[in-house]
């Protein structure tokens, strides 16, 4: 496999990684690791309901000083900066998110707050914190996300209706505990569509201009984890081994995606979850094979290798045809699943395709496409395709 | 005591100081100073191709390059672009106050900044690297990659000097100029 002679990089991943069955009993240990004593939960009525954050507030001990527990789906600004207040007012000295992806970005923005003072408005940008803020340690409830080892994370602006992207070395967590005990209450679908968002993180960083060997070989051992385990996972929810596999796979994914980058399935994914509500794992799982096969001409030689990751690769086959051996494996993977494999099945109206496409190409991970993308006319054959 | 920007006091000085260093100095400009900064705007007034790729662009943009003594920047560097529609009003240094309120201010390293005009670095994969910092919408500057990357293709066109090439003498007349520019303009 080639890289470009004059390939450069950074490659960053600051999180420290505590994995096993029951590690959420190591929870004290690790906020005495990062010198703090006054915990603060973040978490979601559901969670609680579940019993999880119970858990999590018993292994905490008399580090424990308070919980918000209000995070919706779709997270805003409002809900962060109130959180944030609430965690100041307990005298926080660190986060503790137990959730899936809209916990752990609301944490990640309280991360700033708590630290910093003000509202989360105040810190529109990219790379613009210029030390650390509030330590935050993540305990995943899904496999699928990666928050636990990215940079960046997405709040909306419930006023605008607009979904804003934050990126930040420094919002990367601390620690992430895996215990794949957290996952196990995840429903089928569910497990299915967070799995898949694991998937599309590592072929994406697999196809994305950053991609660099480092991600590479972590993508590629996520994918090979990912077709392994989701569908055990999905059958059998129980089964701890797989779920922690899983969990390794998504952190992997997230590891290499935040190095790496993504590519216009992301940027898709996020249109029509915003415009139409389709859960993010669901909007990767379907458009991901559409998105492989424009691309096909620019980045066949990368699909080629993650139709090796995939297990479908056969002796003699072309990058052509390797790629689209890949596209035809994933469209097969995502049917064993359960998932819905178009638009039209999420509640996607055709009419609003095209607003779609015109909001794609101001996704900041259409920039990291393999194939350059400049007119919404190209998102939006892709998007038909997939409608 | 410095001139006010925004007063009409400002602007001509500033366009007496731009006139008389296009005069009395020798091409390739340095790149940074008012006279290279005249002609790079003049540049982007005259591009039929960035008029066309910029004309739904709204909003200021600054290029804050930070400070490096040891090739006379003592201070951080502000080039305002005002920029509507496909027409670039002006290009100029601004103070300090004046470069931090614009639209999107985009920071970075000299050397940062030197691999974006030398097509090393990528604007928008630089801020999404940690490379450049970005203060405003990213996916606006986003949508703009085409407007983006004709300003950078028209700075790396623009015939200049790089501060690090020049001779202890050559540090010392650009510290000397920035200094100038401080007392009489805030700069």
């Amino acid at each position: 496999m080639a890289y470009d002679k004059d390939l450069s990089f950074i490659y960053k991943n600051y999180t420290r990684l505590v994995f096993g069955i029951n590690s959420v009993n190591d929870l004290g240990a690790e906020v005495d690791q990062l010198k703090c004593s006054r915990a603060f939960i973040v978490t979601d009525k559901g969670l609680v309901e579940a019993g999880l954050a119970e858990k999590v507030e018993k292994a905490l001990g008399s580090r424990y000083v308070g919980t918000f527990d209000d995070v919706p789906q779709d997270s805003g600004y409002h809900i962060v900066n109130k959180a944030a207040e609430l965690a100041r007012e307990k005298g926080a000295d660190c986060l503790v998110s137990v959730g899936g992806g809209s916990v752990i970005d609301t944490a990640k923005g309280m991360a700033i707050i708590v630290s910093e003072g003000g509202n989360l408005q105040d810190y529109q940008g990219f790379q613009m914190l210029t030390h650390p803020i509030t330590p935050h340690i993540v305990i995943p409830t899904t496999a699928g996300t990666g928050s636990e080892v990215t940079y960046a994370f997405v709040i909306k602006d419930w006023e605008k209706n607009q979904k804003l992207l934050y990126g930040d070395d420094y919002l990367m967590p601390n620690t992430g505990i895996l215990d794949p005990v957290m996952t196990a209450s995840m429903p089928p679908m569910v497990t299915a569509m967070t799995g898949m968002d694991a998937l599309t993180h590592a072929i994406e960083a697999i196809h994305a201009l950053q991609s660099e060997p480092i991600s590479d070989t972590l993508a590629f051992g996520a994918i090979r984890l990912i077709m392994e385990n989701l569908p055990i996972c999905v059958e059998r929810g129980d089964d701890l081994v797989a779920r922690g596999q899983q969990q390794i796979a998504a952190t992997m994914a997230g590891i290499a995606f935040s190095n790496a980058q993504v590519g216009l399935v992301h940027a898709m994914a996020h249109c029509v979850g915003a415009l139409y509500k389709v859960p993010h794992g669901i909007g990767n799982s379907i458009l991901l094979p559409h998105v492989m096969m424009y691309n096909m001409d620019e980045a066949a030689d990368r699909y080629a290798l993650v139709a090796e990751a995939m297990g479908v690769k056969e002796k003699g086959m072309s990058d052509e045809e390797a790629g689209g051996a890949a596209v035809d494996a994933i469209f097969e993977f995502t049917k064993k699943l359960g998932l819905p494999q178009s638009l039209r099945e999420v509640g996607v109206l055709e009419e609003g395709l095209g607003e779609a496409s015109e909001m794609a190409l101001c996704d900041g991970s259409v920039v990291y496409n393999p194939k350059m993308v400049f007119e919404a006319e190209e998102v939006l054959g892709v998007y038909k395709k997939a409608f | 005591m410095a001139l006010t920007y925004g007063t009409d006091e400002w602007n001509q000085a500033y366009d007496a100081l731009v006139k008389e260093r296009t005069e009395s100095q020798s091409k390739p400009y340095v790149m940074g100073t008012p006279e290279w900064v005249a002609q790079y705007e003049e540049l982007i007034q005259n591009d039929a191709e960035y008029k066309e790729a910029a004309k739904d662009w709204e909003g200021s943009v600054v290029i804050k390059i930070l400070a490096k003594p040891e090739i006379g920047l003592d201070k951080d560097l502000y080039m305002f672009m005002d920029l509507w529609h496909g027409d670039c009003r002006f290009v100029k240094i601004v103070p300090a106050e004046v470069g931090e309120s614009a639209d999107y201010v985009i920071t970075g390293e000299y050397e940062r900044w030197r691999a974006v005009m030398a097509k090393e670095l990528d604007t928008i994969k630089g801020m999404m690297q940690g490379k450049l910092k970005l203060k405003g919408d990213l996916p606006t500057i986003v949508r703009a990659v085409k407007a983006s990357a004709r300003l950078v293709d028209l700075s790396a066109s623009t015939d200049c000097r790089f501060p690090d090439e020049l001779d202890a003498a050559g540090i010392e007349d650009l510290r000397a100029l920035l200094k100038r520019a401080e007392d009489e303009f805030g700069i």
